[in-house]
């Protein structure tokens, strides 16, 4: 698999994720911020994945 | 909140944003690409800050914090989803810049009718991105009069606060376009951020700070941290909120058409780092608030009023209050006059039978602006209580262009003829499904239908049919330069 191959299957991983972990895993756990942690640390995951992306662009 | 206060510090706001205004004018030169693109040589802090300020609008501090309160830490997975939407720009945003340079492409709906060759399909998207993109702005302009209506216990009516952002709005995109427009909205979203960080830490520090705030939201409303949360964010309203929005950077032509107007790729660069950094720290802060005014001001019936209500509660020193609210009026000033100007920069150069003139299409486009924002401000005094439903529906009418913007640039297969259906067919449908069978858009029925059948019509009428002989070749002619350019 090309680079590019390997970057848009993390990509649509770790989207797929933002999903189904908060519904699928975290779902139910009593008075916790699980959740609320989980989605930063996604949001943080998304900054890395587009850095990876960009950085080998030349102006 | 007295509203002398209010006008004053709209007043000092409206004087600095035209001195900017006036300042970023003297720059244009009198040509279409130059008023509509701010002559191709925005630098990547200006570009993003723009690009954030048109993207992140009232919707956050008004409707998202409104959807925390009602419904909790989804609220926040929605908006992320949205946010990671951002990943397409890695793929499509150089794309973009390229093919604008390469055939000197202004708008997005034009670059598909380059692409396809044909002028129906650049008009199609010309016209679905007015038709869907009126309410967005209606909710821009239902939410300065909702939010200074609220704060000032009605003394600012809701016509005259509309009235109020409607002017500014069309002042600032007449003066210089996109250079008044960037400008502008570069100011407008440090604005927002400072304010709404300053905002936050006084309700949280009210609250006890950062500690006593989780421990509070943990002990009294431990199922707004859970999902679906109190009931509104089912997984099935989730998937139907998310999965428009994610496309937001391809689909909404306002925030598109700002691929085309950085000066090279480094800037594309920082201005993505821009977007992700604002949107980020924004997007945590209006969930936030959503949180400290649900433990602050429980019981509110209209939950887009969380953010009046809030300010009202004694837990923000005026100052930093009317800070606030300037934000806000920032955030919703700077993407109607964005969209006002994307929308008349289409309407001049794609809906004409021949090609306008550089000085008519900048009149024209002039024209425009000032009909969409009036239209959309008689909209917003009519039906300022479904902020919500519109902005919703706008995300999932506009995704019918991405069908035929992934095949422009990926697949060479894709024919004019499967353009048109896919836009024509797919707005039909979403117009059809929200209006005549009144589905709702927390229904995932509707965004899941549109996006099937754009993308199935878009295949499926392409395949029937042959490329046009005037169609370009984005994919072959662009393939040396991203190769140059060290993209994927």
């Amino acid at each position: 698999m090309t680079v590019f191959g390997w970057w848009l299957t993390i990509v649509g991983g770790l989207i797929l994720s933002g999903i189904v972990v908060p519904y699928g895993i975290l779902s139910g756990a009593p008075a916790s911020s699980g959740i609320a942690v989980f989605w930063t640390l996604f949001a943080l995951g998304v900054v890395a994945v587009i850095a990876a992306g960009i950085r080998g662009w030349r102006a | 909140m007295a509203p002398v206060l209010v006008w004053a510090a709209v007043g000092i706001f409206a004087l600095i944003g035209c001195g900017v205004a006036f300042a970023a004018a003297r720059g244009n030169t009198g040509r279409a690409d130059d008023y509509y693109l701010g002559g191709r040589v925005i630098g990547g802090a200006i570009s993003g800050l723009s690009y954030a300020a048109t993207t992140y609008s009232a919707f956050m501090l008004v409707v998202l914090t409104g959807l925390t309160y009602r419904g909790g830490i989804g609220a926040l997975g929605f908006e992320l989803i949205y946010f990671s939407g951002l990943t397409l720009l890695v793929v499509f945003g150089p794309r973009f810049w390229l093919a604008s340079r390469e055939w000197g492409i202004v708008t997005p709906s034009e670059m598909l009718g380059r692409r396809y060759g044909s002028k129906a399909v650049a008009r199609s998207a010309a016209i679905i991105s007015l038709l869907f993109l009126m309410p967005y702005c209606t909710t821009q302009l239902a939410g300065i009069g909702l939010l200074l209506s609220e704060v000032t216990g009605g003394a600012i009516t809701l016509e005259l606060a509309v009235a109020t952002g409607a002017v500014l709005a069309i002042f600032w995109t007449l003066l210089a376009g996109l250079r008044s427009v960037a400008w502008t909205d570069a100011g407008q979203a440090a604005v927002m951020l400072v304010a709404a960080l300053l905002a936050v830490g006084f309700v949280v520090a009210a609250i006890g700070g950062p500690g006593a705030f989780v421990e509070r939201v943990q002990a009294e409303r431990p199922e707004w941290l859970d999902v679906p949360g109190p009931g509104l964010w089912a997984l099935p309203t989730f998937l139907a909120l998310s999965l428009p929005w994610f496309f937001f950077p391809l689909s909404n032509p306002q925030v598109s058409q700002r691929l085309f107007v950085v000066r090279d790729l480094g800037a594309m660069r920082a201005m993505i780092f821009w977007v992700l950094g604002f949107g980020l720290i924004f997007t945590l802060i209006s969930v936030i608030w959503g949180f400290a005014a649900l433990i602050l001001t429980p019981g509110l019936e209209n939950t887009s009023a969380a953010t009046p209500a809030l300010l009202a509660s004694g837990a923000v020193p005026v100052v930093v209050a009317l800070l606030l609210i300037v934000g806000i009026l920032s955030a919703a000033i700077s993407t109607l006059d964005s969209i006002a100007l994307t929308l008349g920069s289409m309407t001049a150069r794609d809906l004409p039978g021949r090609a306008l003139g550089e000085a008519r299409q900048i009149f024209v486009g002039r024209i425009v602006v000032v009909l969409v924002i009036a239209f959309a401000a008689l909209f917003a005094v009519r039906q300022a209580a479904v902020v919500d439903q519109l902005a919703a529906l706008s995300a999932a009418g506009l995704v019918v262009s991405v069908p035929a913007i992934v095949g422009a640039f990926f697949w060479s297969r894709g024919t004019a003829a499967g353009a048109l259906a896919s836009l024509v067919g797919g707005a039909a449908l979403a117009i059809w499904m929200a209006l005549e069978t009144g589905i709702s858009v927390f229904d995932p029925m509707l965004a899941g239908s549109v996006i099937a059948a754009s993308g199935g019509l878009f295949v499926a009428v392409s395949l029937l049919t042959r490329p046009r002989p005037e169609a370009l070749d984005f994919r072959g002619t662009l393939a040396p330069k991203l190769r140059a350019h060290g993209v994927w």
